[in-house]
């Protein structure tokens, strides 16, 4: 059979026209990404929704609906759901956010009345700290913060703007992202050049399948931490225990901060309403057997393929993500990193490949 | 000089041969036991490319993903060997498949497919094949069986081969110039 050229292979310099381009597309979205601004959390948050119920649409395929069978039927489910929480969840949030305004006048009082022994002790100790009022200090600025933060709380969950967001915008996105995903993800891999072609389709279904597992793995440990503190809270006695058990299920979408949040709320509040009793040991005991619960059987088997990350790199994440972005960054800081590590590993093995072929 | 087919891809609109596609896919032993129906869900798992003449459509040692059709044009399927030149080993034209052992497992490509002429391919991957067994196993354990008998017709093959081989050894010059044909 007679020789043939050489098969054509991409050189240095196609290497760095690519990564130019790579670099402008991404400059490109991130500019969108800045102009839209806080319109583009919907959509993030649509996403969200769209990776965690893609698993349930996939497991009613197998059972041979067709895809908008099966998202229609995970859609009116969610709607009975949704609708019950309102229905049951609402009046009893509504009923302990009204209860906390009234006392917290009390509270306060309670408060600065232990701050002030608190600063007299210190002042017998201290002398020199006697001009720093510590008790008048922190008693005010907790005050005016808890207290906008109450003002604040049912305007921002119940406004027209953030129903409208979370009841209409949300699911009318998420449920086009659910049907047509195959179609998005085929137009993706079709704005990819020939050369590029396999590894992004690889690329896509490797970071299609990381974040679907870790976001759906995410929101159960979140609603199973949720669930397990409201219910040991109210168990206990703990004045706004669903409110703190919630709360600590939303905060809990931030590794590690869910327990702590429900831990700190939860004493806080058993101290101004009961004092320093033997409650809060059981406050501390529920909060620790929640985490233990969560950190040695929820996580490992929801999470521990999916981040495969040291803890420290966690915190990391965590603290970059806050300082970058607030809330949002400590959200979503491991599972972009996660993309970004996969997309890097994809990358590196590409450059490794032409690297090579032009050696 | 080749030209980035990349707009080609984009614009490519809503493919018109579709039925001609499925027509081809009938003529994969891969595919050869599917209904209509089921060969119109894998339609919707496939990708339709078109590459510039001499653009490479994979290199020798890129991981393997899946599986090509031939679809318009032609591909060459060069190989080299260390330290020796790229060989062609064949020329595959519209309806001929390769690469379908990129469906099973993630050994590095063995050759080179270059596209000969302006070639259109049809691409199934394994990422997609996973995504069926997943969603729908029937269909996906057809494809797979189907593929597994593929490999066990070139088994079988291979052993009538080698049973020959054994049964009227070579001579030192045949195997010289068979290895000089293949490689």
């Amino acid at each position: 059979m007679s020789q043939v050229t050489r098969p054509i292979t991409s050189t240095r310099k196609q290497l760095w026209r690519d990564l130019g381009y790579a670099a402008v597309i991404a400059g490109v979205a991130g500019l969108i990404i800045y102009a839209a601004g806080r319109g583009f959390i919907s959509f993030f948050a649509a996403c969200f929704v769209a990776f965690v119920l893609a698993p349930l649409v996939e497991a009613l395929e197998r059972r041979g609906f067709s895809r908008l069978q099966s998202v229609a039927a995970i859609y009116g489910v969610g709607l009975i759901l949704a609708a019950a929480a309102v229905f049951y969840l609402t009046p009893v949030l509504q009923h302990q956010i009204a209860t906390l305004r009234m006392k917290l006048p009390e509270y306060s009082v309670q408060a600065h009345d232990r701050l002030e022994g608190f600063q007299k002790e210190l002042d017998r100790r201290f002398p020199e700290l006697k001009r720093m009022n510590f008790a008048e200090t922190i008693t005010k600025s907790t005050r005016v913060f808890v207290d906008q933060s109450l003002e604040r709380f049912p305007n921002i969950m119940f406004n027209v703007l953030t129903l409208l967001t979370v009841f209409v915008l949300i699911p009318v996105m998420s449920w086009y992202l659910l049907l047509e995903s195959r179609a998005i993800k085929r137009f993706v891999i079709s704005l990819v050049p020939n050369r590029y072609f396999e590894p992004a389709l690889n690329l896509l279904y490797r970071v299609d399948q990381h974040l679907s597992r870790y976001l759906t793995g995410l929101l159960i440990d979140a609603v199973v931490v949720g669930c397990l503190l409201s219910v040991g809270y109210s168990i206990l006695g703990v004045p706004f225990g669903v409110t703190i058990g919630i709360s600590s299920g939303f905060v809990h979408l931030i590794p590690y901060l869910g327990p702590i949040f429900g831990a700190v709320a939860a004493l806080l509040v058993t101290i101004l309403d009961s004092g320093v009793t033997v409650k809060l040991v059981y406050v501390l005991l529920i909060a620790g057997a929640v985490h233990l619960f969560d950190s040695l059987l929820i996580q490992p088997l929801v999470l521990s393929k999916t981040a495969d990350l040291h803890p420290l790199t966690v915190l990391l994440i965590l603290i970059i993500g806050a300082n970058a972005f607030g809330v949002w960054g400590m959200v979503l800081g491991v599972p972009a990193f996660c993309v970004a590590r996969i997309v890097v590993q994809e990358y590196l093995s590409i450059a490794r490949r032409h690297l090579r072929e032009t050696i | 000089m080749i030209i980035d087919s990349l707009w080609d891809n984009i614009f490519r609109g809503r493919q018109k041969g579709a039925e001609r596609t499925i027509d081809l896919l009938l003529k994969i032993p891969i595919f050869e036991n599917l209904s209509l129906r089921e060969l119109r869900f894998i339609e919707k798992l496939i990708y339709v490319r078109r590459y510039a003449s001499g653009e490479p459509i994979f290199q020798q040692g890129d991981p393997s993903l899946g599986m090509y059709v031939v679809k318009t044009g032609a591909v060459k399927i060069i190989r080299q060997l260390p330290g020796g030149e790229p060989r062609l080993i064949a020329t595959l034209t519209a309806g001929e498949f390769f690469g379908e052992l990129g469906l099973i497992d993630d050994a590095p490509r063995s050759a080179a497919a270059v596209a000969h002429d302006a070639t259109e391919t049809i691409g199934f991957f394994k990422p997609d094949l996973m995504s069926l067994i997943h969603r729908r196993p029937d269909l996906g354990l057809k494809i797979l069986l189907s593929v597994a008998t593929t490999l066990s017709a070139r088994l079988r093959h291979a052993h009538e081969e080698l049973e020959r081989f054994i049964l009227n050894p070579p001579t030192e010059t045949q195997i010289r110039e068979r290895i000089r044909v293949t490689f």
